[in-house]
């Protein structure tokens, strides 16, 4: 198992490393947030797309709903195609959704996790990991609090050595406010919205709301995918 | 509240009016309902029942006829003579003993929650084991703290990872050989180069967006062509009013594409008739599907499927529903009833699960005209013209025009 490295993962996403000081801190756990459309599962599977290409990281895109035809279908036509690089491993957990409901009910869900995702991850030597998506975890059931749960499952990521991107649909305000307890324990959220106005024109913004270890803006910045690639502009408006 | 004018239709449950004679979800028809009869007798106003519902009236009735549920009895019948104390005592002691029944639910109801509480108090990081009471996941107030040693959470743990690896196998083998089909979809240029095969799109707006014409004009073009055929099922309206609207888009030419089917016709075609409403749609699908060379399918609506589960469930049986779709081997439209800000707030499954969503609207001109408008938010494989387009139905085709050039 690689540990990850002192330093910082790139984003490969063209002026918002600058914004993030380098990069997410290597072994840092992010929430990756958004409503739908708003390009959260494109967006982490450029950041381990990328990575593996120009630092031969390995890293697993684990999906627990969509399945792994329709995800490589996906970045297929975003030009991150996963075929294209033997250190991504797509895993795709959305079979095995009935044992992860029945683990909640017996309040085992975090531990069978652990268990079932270690062997993945020795095998394969994984530093980056991105899990879509953290609210088809159930965490709520169970005689433990979410908090434990959550808490657990975060700090097995660190233990790991790995650097977790948490693909989560409940918005940062959510997150950190109404005692959704992913927002406060996770290292840094990242969010992306969709202007959804009744403007001729939506747009895609992306902003750092939190980041520990880093000096970082906090406002957004316009978000726009073009020929393959992600790239930030000053918001206008 | 106790709702007196209600009653439940003895095929879905769905709640009725007392007067409804069919009901408005399956199309059950009903057995006459006469009027409620006039109570002779008021609570005062102020009353409360001892589970905290306002004791609105209490009825007394001689001769009763139940519609709906069995359980639950609003009846109809003659009015009780006054005078008759031994009848009036024994409908008392009726609505005591329900009353009595609500608040030992309620009691129960709490005592589990406290419970509950008792043991996340105690929580320091151990695992805690559930007592499993024979009527399902009820907590005992008898918790025991085991540690990960603990055989019992040992073995559970084993037993779920070694069914997931047996249910995983093959999670990470195996990558997409084949080239991707995609179909054309509304239009080259908006969504590029359509939507996969396969997919599920979801066309969420408030009535009157024309969220209906335009799936209908949606899964015509792509049945055509390709050569297949496509499946309209009209979950809220009769098939009249879909046709009123082909004929409108003269779609009535693609009437070998398109094959129209109403609740009334899936109740029809199920075996079953106490199934419910998503076990009747599926019995109805597979059957079409043997008999006809369907490659697409539009639920109209979504809404007349949800379930009265609870919020994380609904996602499983979302997801199951979804996941059924695509084994078919069709690419479907999802119609969904509602303001998107509304379905988005209330965090829908349905707009996490779908490969692609359309929202539909109407925006207000200020004179009395509102325009339908449409914009594509989401679309998985594709590239999308995210900005509003307004729907023109000109000559019996339907036209999209960028709003910036209204």
């Amino acid at each position: 198992m690689n540990v990850a490295e002192a330093g910082r993962i790139r984003t490969h996403v063209d002026g918002f490393d600058t914004v993030l000081g380098g990069g997410i801190p290597a072994g840092s756990v992010v929430l990756i947030s958004g409503s739908p459309g708003t390009m959260k599962s494109s967006f982490a599977f450029n950041i381990i797309q990328r990575n593996a290409k120009s630092e031969g990281t390995s890293s697993v895109y684990i999906s627990l709903e969509q399945s792994k035809e329709s995800i490589i279908r996906q970045m297929r036509s975003m030009k991150l195609a996963p075929e294209d690089n033997p250190e991504v491993h797509v895993l795709d957990m959305a079979n095995v959704r009935e044992e992860i409901e029945a683990a909640t009910m017996d309040d085992t869900v975090v531990t069978v996790l652990k268990e079932y995702l270690t062997d993945y991850l020795k095998e394969w030597g994984c530093s980056l990991l991105v899990l879509d998506s953290l609210d088809v975890l159930d965490l709520r059931s169970g005689v433990s609090s979410k908090r434990s749960h959550v808490f657990s499952l975060f700090e097995w990521l660190r233990e790991m050595g790995l650097t977790s991107l948490l693909i989560s649909e409940s918005n940062p305000q959510e997150a950190l406010e109404n005692g959704y307890e992913e927002g406060y324990l996770a290292d840094g959220i990242i969010e992306l919205t969709l202007s959804a106005d009744e403007g001729d024109t939506v747009r895609r913004r992306i902003r750092c709301v939190k980041m520990r270890n880093t000096q970082h803006q906090t406002s957004f910045y316009s978000l726009q995918f073009t020929e393959g690639r992600f790239v930030v502009t000053q918001s206008i408006g | 509240m106790t709702n007196t004018n209600a009653q439940y239709c003895p095929v879905c449950s769905y709640a009725l009016k007392k007067t409804d004679t069919e009901c408005g979800r399956c199309g059950e028809v009903l057995q006459k309902i006469t009027e409620p009869v006039e109570t002779l007798r008021q609570a005062p106003a102020d009353a409360q029942s001892l589970t905290g519902y306002s004791i609105e009236a209490i009825g007394k009735v001689a001769d009763v006829e139940v519609a709906g549920s069995p359980d639950i009895h609003f009846a109809n019948g003659q009015p009780v003579k006054e005078g008759s104390t031994k009848r009036a005592r024994d409908d008392d002691q009726r609505s005591m003993r329900m009353l009595q029944r609500e608040l030992r639910d309620l009691n129960e109801r709490i005592a589990r929650m406290d419970a509950e509480k008792r043991m996340t108090s105690m929580l320091d990081g151990n695992a805690f084991r559930q007592e499993q009471a024979a009527e399902g996941a009820v907590v005992t107030e008898e918790v025991k703290r085991y540690s990960k040693s603990d055989r019992y959470f040992s073995s559970l743990v084993k037993r779920h990872v070694t069914a997931m690896k047996e249910a995983g196998r093959g999670a990470t083998e195996g990558s997409l050989n084949a080239e991707t089909l995609y179909h054309h979809f509304i239009d080259g240029s908006i969504v590029k180069p359509g939507v996969f095969d396969r997919s599920i799109t979801l066309f969420v707006g408030p009535p009157g967006s024309l969220k209906s014409t335009m799936a209908a004009v949606t899964i015509a073009g792509m049945a055509k062509a390709s050569g297949g055929r496509a499946l309209y099922l009209t979950l809220d309206d009769r098939k009249s009013k879909f046709e009123l609207r082909t004929r409108e888009l003269n779609l009535q030419k693609e009437s070998e594409i398109i094959a129209v089917a109403d609740k009334r016709d899936i109740r029809r075609g199920s075996n079953d008739i106490q199934s419910n409403w998503r076990a009747s749609l599926m019995e109805y699908v597979r059957r079409q599907l043997s008999r006809g060379k369907f490659r697409f399918i539009v639920l109209d609506n979504l809404n007349a499927l949800s379930t009265l589960l609870s919020t994380d469930r609904e996602r499983r049986a979302t997801f199951a529903l979804f996941n059924w779709i695509r084994d078919l081997g069709l690419t479907a439209v999802a119609v969904m009833e509602g303001e998107y800000s509304k379905v988005l707030r209330s965090k829908r499954p349905e707009i996490y699960l779908a490969d692609g969503i359309v929202q539909f609207h109407r925006i207000d001109r200020g004179n009395g005209e509102s325009v339908p408008m449409f914009r594509v938010l989401k679309m998985r494989g594709a590239e999308i013209d995210c900005r509003y387009y307004s729907l023109q139905l000109n000559s019996g085709s339907l036209k999209f025009v960028p709003a910036v050039a209204m």
